[in-house]
């Protein structure tokens, strides 16, 4: 893929961690802490569904961006994340699998399949590794359509159970943020860790350029199986994380558009960078709420804005933090 | 009911819908041959089509040649506008290209909505009657969506052989710096192509809306047919887009009516994935890089 | 001295036209040999086949004793066999130390897992590649440049980076594809002298396709001509620059300097 994208795997530059050491860390932790203590006292039960829905959505944005770090779109994205959550809800329903252990084999099937997929796929470069995980999504829409013996087809899976922590249910909007919160923040660090890493060494040299890449000595389809296995794997389990939270799933809870949605929010965000995707969620999640009376515009406006960080600051959101702290910098 | 007549109306429609694949695919694939662009917004020209066409035939009863010519028209128009908008900018970033036509395609699609409403309309049929040959019976209706798509193909093809720009266009797509130095002007080829290929989109659509009905839904499943067939045929061949075009359309049509529409949209994703593995540039396609 | 690459009688078609056709010599350890020829002779075909980005119609080639066609190409740089590209290729927007730290992904035994729970063993390991990396910077005169985006560098400056990566690879072959096209005298003159050097100091086996006369007579020690995809002449710089096979081949296109 072209050289001009930006990617995750970029903000793997040596030291940068350490040289912002200490202002970094303290940064963190302010937003961590408030992040726990605020819910405490502001307990709105309409801003604490927003909170849970914006950390649910980034989760899934992040991991589109992981698939994105070695250059590839995926339009299948929210596939993965509705297989996810009809992996966990069929079997808490069906076997009585406690949702914990159906998320965490949600993420593994759906990791194992992407994977199967990527096999056959990846050795299709570029465009048509796009058209295919496109046309793997919507048969998969029309699988959950039509299978009605097991998804129900359109009515969907009703009833599904929360999550329960050692008895305790998550049931309420409160208890599940927590919940949200940590599974946000251990997406977050593995993926950061994972960038850090030689992983992301590799999956930066393939997307700026996968022939120099494969010239010194990265196997680039088996680093693209492994960014598209991750990236679909942890969007399975946020999936199914996402419908113990709503406790409802249905053919049409993902769709096209919501892979759309997730790809916005990375893309408004900030493609070549972790937090662009946490950024875009929690920009674009409340969008449709401030534009309840706007049935309709919601959508247009949604794309307009795609095209409008496309055109305009394609590096994303994230970007215009940078700018300033980069002014800033000159400054002194 | 008699496997005649069965098979009568199945390679008929198969033909309809394959002669409609033709026509997407290869639109999509001359996108994407000379611009390298993927063009997800390219089912929505084709709702565009078929909205012209409803709105030119059944309301104001323009004969329905007339109302192909104004639905490719003012469809083309939008795209050379939309193209020198919204994607000349990502030229050198296939990535940003492809998000921006999905953009595009939630834009169009939405404001469709907005605008003449989610409910399907239905068209009133071009011609009545059928055509009986032996056991066949063929309505009229079909025929002619048919012969109408042979005919827009084949004046397509010529003015991609017969004429300055069809050949300039081809030299773009063969080899973009050769024909930069050849003198060839670009940032003219590239609107015009993006025109002529949503062009194309358009007259499927406007061909089809009597066939199915209009609504904003209408694009996407010609436009994965067209996805469908590109990759069968090979990205960026035009010859493949029409064999491929015309093959899914039979595959289709044979496979529905025995297995059922749902076992064979499957089906057709699995030969894809096949085919993908034998071939990894399509049947017709040459090798990328 | 055993040979280190051996290409066995390749061919390579390309739909009806024969690109390659039974094409066969060998590098020997600590050899540098040139591929030469008129334009259109099939170099850079026979260049691709050898290095595994494009696999031949039929022959073998043999790195080490071992047959490598067929291997993926990170397979093969594994081994040892190393190529360099004829564009200038780097990794743009990443520094220039990133860039060399990339290319020695392959030499850089670290446990994956352990680069992402980041433990001392994978940190210590970084760190000797880190300070080879430094190293061969240095040899390659870009430590200046260090933390400077590769895109930045002079058109010469990354020529060496992308030479700098290949090396970081530590190959036991280098294949260099035109390393000085594009390049002015001067230049051309460093790089051959760094190539020496480079073949002295790390016993390097090249090989080298190069439409630069004067830097492959002067540094190869053998030569092997192409023409309309067939050898035609190999041999010591001394002889082939009288063969008369060569002379026809490039009459009026260069002199045989």
């Amino acid at each position: 893929m072209d050289a001009s994208s930006p990617t995750l795997a970029k903000i793997d530059q040596p030291h940068g961690i350490r040289r912002h050491g200490l202002p970094m860390g303290l940064a963190i932790a302010v937003l961590l802490a408030s992040a726990i203590v605020i819910p405490q006292f502001a307990a709105n039960q309409f801003y604490l569904h927003l909170a849970n829905i914006v950390l649910i959505n980034a989760i899934f944005a992040m991991s589109l961006g992981l698939i994105m770090s070695v250059g590839q779109l995926s339009l299948g994205h929210a596939a993965f994340v509705s297989a996810g959550g009809y992996i966990s809800a069929l079997a808490a329903l069906n076997f009585k699998v406690p949702p914990l252990l159906g998320i965490v084999l949600a993420g593994l099937t759906t990791g194992l399949v992407a994977a199967a997929l990527g096999k056959v796929i990846l050795r299709l470069r570029g465009v048509y590794f796009v058209l295919v995980t496109f046309l793997a999504g919507q048969v998969f829409t029309l699988i959950a359509l039509n299978w009605q013996s097991v998804t129900h087809g359109a009515n969907g899976l009703i009833g599904i159970p929360a999550i329960s922590l050692f008895g305790f249910p998550l049931a309420t909007r409160l208890r599940f943020y927590y919940f949200a919160l940590a599974a946000f923040v251990l997406v977050f660090t593995f993926i950061w860790a994972l960038m850090r890493s030689q992983y992301g060494r590799a999956f930066g040299s393939i997307a700026e350029n996968m022939r120099l890449a494969e010239a010194s000595g990265i196997d680039v389809s088996r680093y693209q199986i492994i960014a598209f296995s991750l990236g679909s794997g942890i969007a399975g389990g946020a999936g199914a994380i996402m419908i113990h939270y709503i406790r409802f799933i249905s053919p049409d809870s993902f769709t096209f558009s919501d892979s759309i949605a997730y790809i916005t929010m990375l893309v408004v965000g900030g493609r070549g960078s972790l937090v662009g995707g946490a950024l875009g969620s929690l920009f674009l999640t409340p969008l449709p709420e401030a534009l309840r009376g706007l049935a309709g515009v919601q959508h247009i406006l949604y794309g307009v804005i795609l095209l409008g960080v496309l055109l305009f600051l394609p590096g994303g959101l994230v970007s215009v933090g940078r700018f300033f702290k980069r002014g800033l910098g000159r400054q002194k | 009911m008699d496997y005649a007549t069965l098979i009568g109306q199945a390679t008929l429609n198969g033909l309809v819908i394959g002669a409609m694949y033709m026509l997407m695919a290869v639109g999509f694939t001359l996108t994407f041959g000379i611009m390298r662009v993927v063009n997800f917004a390219h089912g929505e020209f084709y709702m565009l089509g078929a909205f012209t066409a409803f709105f030119t035939y059944a309301y104001w009863e323009i004969p329905f040649v007339v109302c192909l010519l104004i639905a490719a028209l003012t469809v083309g128009i939008l795209g050379v506008l939309v193209e020198g908008a919204l994607i000349q900018p990502f030229r050198d970033d296939e990535t940003s290209g492809m998000i921006a036509t999905l953009a595009i395609s939630v834009i169009i699609q939405n404001a469709a909505v907005l605008i003449w409403g989610p409910a399907p309309r239905p068209m009133p049929d071009i011609v009545q009657g059928t055509l009986m040959l032996g056991p066949f019976s063929f309505p009229w209706s079909r025929l002619v969506v048919i012969a109408a798509a042979v005919l827009i193909f084949v004046t397509f093809w010529l003015f991609m052989q017969g004429t300055r720009t069809g050949r300039a266009m081809r030299a773009v797509a063969q080899d973009k710096e050769t024909a930069l130095i050849q003198g060839i002007r670009i940032n003219a080829i590239y609107p015009l192509a993006f025109g002529m290929s949503v062009a194309l989109a358009a007259l499927a659509g406007a061909l089809m809306g009597p066939v199915f009905s209009v609504s904003p839904f209408i694009g996407l499943t010609p436009m994965l047919k067209a996805f469908v067939v590109v990759i069968l045929g090979g990205l960026g061949s035009v010859p493949g887009a029409v064999v491929g075009g015309i093959l899914l359309g039979l595959i289709e049509s044979f496979t529905a009516t025995m297995f059922g529409s749902l076992v064979s949209d499957i089906l057709q994703l699995l030969l894809v994935i096949m085919i993908l593995l034998v071939r990894p540039s399509g049947l017709l396609g040459q090798r990328e890089y | 001295m055993s040979a280190l690459l051996e290409v066995e009688r390749i061919s390579r078609r390309y739909g009806g036209l024969n690109a390659l056709k039974d094409v066969s010599f060998s590098v020997r350890e600590g050899e540098i040999v040139g591929l030469i020829g008129p334009n259109g002779a099939g170099k850079t075909t026979c260049f691709n086949v050898v290095s595994g980005a494009v696999p031949p119609s039929s022959g073998a080639i043999k790195f080490k004793g071992r047959n490598i066609v067929g291997r993926k190409t990170s397979q093969i740089v594994h081994d040892g066999l190393v190529r360099t590209f004829q564009a200038t290729t780097v990794f743009p927007a990443s520094s220039v130390i990133e860039n060399v730290l990339r290319g020695a992904f392959a030499t850089t035994p670290v446990s994956m897992f352990g680069s992402i729970i980041n433990t001392g063993a994978s940190r210590a390991t970084l760190a000797v590649t880190r300070k080879r990396c430094e190293q061969l910077l240095e040899r390659l005169a870009l430590s200046q440049f260090r933390d400077r985006k590769a895109s930045e560098l002079s058109y010469g400056g990354q020529r060496r980076l992308g030479v700098a990566i290949a090396l970081a690879a530590n190959p036991k072959l280098l294949l260099l594809d035109e390393p000085v096209a594009g390049l002015n005298p001067e230049e051309a003159a460093d790089f051959g002298r760094l190539i020496r050097e480079l073949h002295e100091s790390e016993k390097l086996s090249v090989l080298l396709v190069e439409h630069h006369m004067r830097l492959v007579m002067g540094l190869c020690n053998r030569i092997v001509v192409l023409d309309h995809g067939e050898k035609i002449a190999e041999g010591k710089p001394t002889e082939i620059s009288v063969n008369p096979k060569v002379v026809q081949a490039y009459l009026g296109t260069e002199v045989v300097a």
